[in-house]
């Protein structure tokens, strides 16, 4: 990486953790990759308006995030294969020596869109329920529903019993 | 506030905190049982979520950066510089261009060529690969370019990515032959008048023009993939190309 910059430097550094939050999103190993790297892009771009050094990494995730959502605008992709994606598309989600772990990763994967976005923005990301609902363009009481709902579907495959009764 | 609300802000944020909640939680065992096991499920979610990924490519793909990087440039230095000077600069330019197309007139095929075999220095991952592409990423990687290909008849596709490629994305495609893997650029709008074989900085390589563009295929020369493997592998993806698939 000589004759990056130091801002591409930090970029570059950050990268593991933009693809790690993509292929979350996205569910597939290529398309994460393809997000990524526009995302980096524009991020490179728009370097001027990042006025707090702090902020980068919500700044860089918000970015995958929304490149995330136009190139799935765009595309209108075809349904995932979940047990294709763990089983091939991705060493990492590949079975490991965690069989619990395997099991919670194959139940995020399945989960819908609707509940898995906000999760992992929330979790992966640490955006709050706020940041969350201002970006998927959705109330904060929307939001805490799905986030719970998601959990609630967790909670079910890890077998947790659920304390209350049905979601709100 | 009660237990269906205590839970609902829980389940949706097991690290919140304030007092309406901490005061029901100091009265309510099921609640506080639902904190702690929500808790604990978030742990193993966040573990989850941190998958250890290794990239596929490197952190940046040199080719692309240069392109916003060229653009900047070339606007900073429009901003500096006078109406004058500017249009002497464009003068300038418009001549190097002219020489630069009739240079390009006689030698774009070798350009092309330097030009391939520089790109496999920013892939050296892909001619590693051996589980077969998913049809989702493979078509994801065609419709960026307008392409369809033929799997069947193509073989074994690898590796599939939409590389920045001078000035367009391109498709970079690594097929498995029984000789080895042969890399695949599908160069929509670069046009080579005839065939062309080249040998480059370890690689061996064919440029095949077809209606739309051309084909650049490659195999490393310690391979075990002869001319002739080589051909045949080129052939049979020339049959399964169409450039005429809506992008």
């Amino acid at each position: 990486m000589a004759g990056l910059s130091p801002f591409e430097h930090t970029l570059a550094g950050l990268r593991p953790e933009l693809l790690r939050f993509a292929l979350w999103l996205a569910r597939d190993r290529q398309t994460a990759e393809d997000v990524v790297q526009e995302a980096m892009l524009r991020a490179w771009k728009a370097q001027g308006e990042l006025t707090k050094a702090e902020a980068l990494r919500p700044w860089l995730l918000t970015i995958v995030r929304r490149e995330h959502a136009r190139l799935y605008e765009r595309k209108r992709h075809p349904t995932t294969d979940i047990d294709g994606l763990i089983s091939l598309e991705d060493p990492a989600l590949a079975a490991s020596d965690d069989q619990q772990l395997d099991e919670l990763r194959a139940a995020i994967l399945r989960l819908p869109d609707d509940y898995r976005e906000p999760l992992v923005m929330q979790v992966l990301g640490g955006f709050s329920t706020q940041e969350i609902a201002t970006e998927m363009n959705l109330t904060q009481q929307a939001v805490l529903s799905r986030l719970f709902r998601a959990r609630g579907k967790l909670r079910e495959i890890c077998g947790v019993a659920a304390a209350a009764g049905d979601a709100p | 506030m009660n237990c269906e609300a205590t839970q609902l802000q829980i389940g949706a944020d097991p690290q919140a905190s304030n007092d309406v909640l901490e005061a029901h939680l100091l009265s309510c065992a099921r609640c506080t049982a639902f904190q702690r096991e929500t808790r604990a499920l978030d742990g193993q979610i966040r573990r989850a979520l941190e998958l250890p990924l290794e990239p596929l490519r490197p952190a940046w793909n040199g080719v692309e950066l240069r392109r916003p990087a060229a653009q900047s440039a070339g606007a900073a230095v429009s901003r500096r510089l006078g109406r004058s000077r500017a249009w002497a600069l464009a003068a300038s330019v418009a001549l190097a261009v002219t020489i630069g197309l009739v240079f390009w007139s006689t030698q774009s095929q070798p350009a092309l060529a330097t030009a391939v075999v520089e790109h496999m220095a920013l892939e050296p991952d892909s001619w590693n690969q051996r589980a077969p592409v998913p049809q989702s990423a493979l078509d994801l990687v065609l419709r960026r370019s307008g392409v369809r290909l033929d799997r069947a008849t193509a073989g074994e596709v690898v590796y599939a990515y939409s590389c920045w490629f001078r000035g367009r994305y391109v498709p970079h495609l690594v097929v498995q032959t029984s000789g080895g893997p042969v890399t695949v650029l599908v160069l929509r709008d670069e046009a080579v008048t005839r065939e062309q074989r080249f040998e480059e900085s370890g690689y061996t390589g064919l440029l095949l023009p077809v209606q739309g563009g051309t084909l650049a295929v490659l195999a490393r020369e310690q391979s075990a993939i002869d001319a002739a493997a080589l051909n045949e592998a080129a052939q049979r993806v020339l049959q399964a190309v169409d450039f005429d698939a809506p992008s």
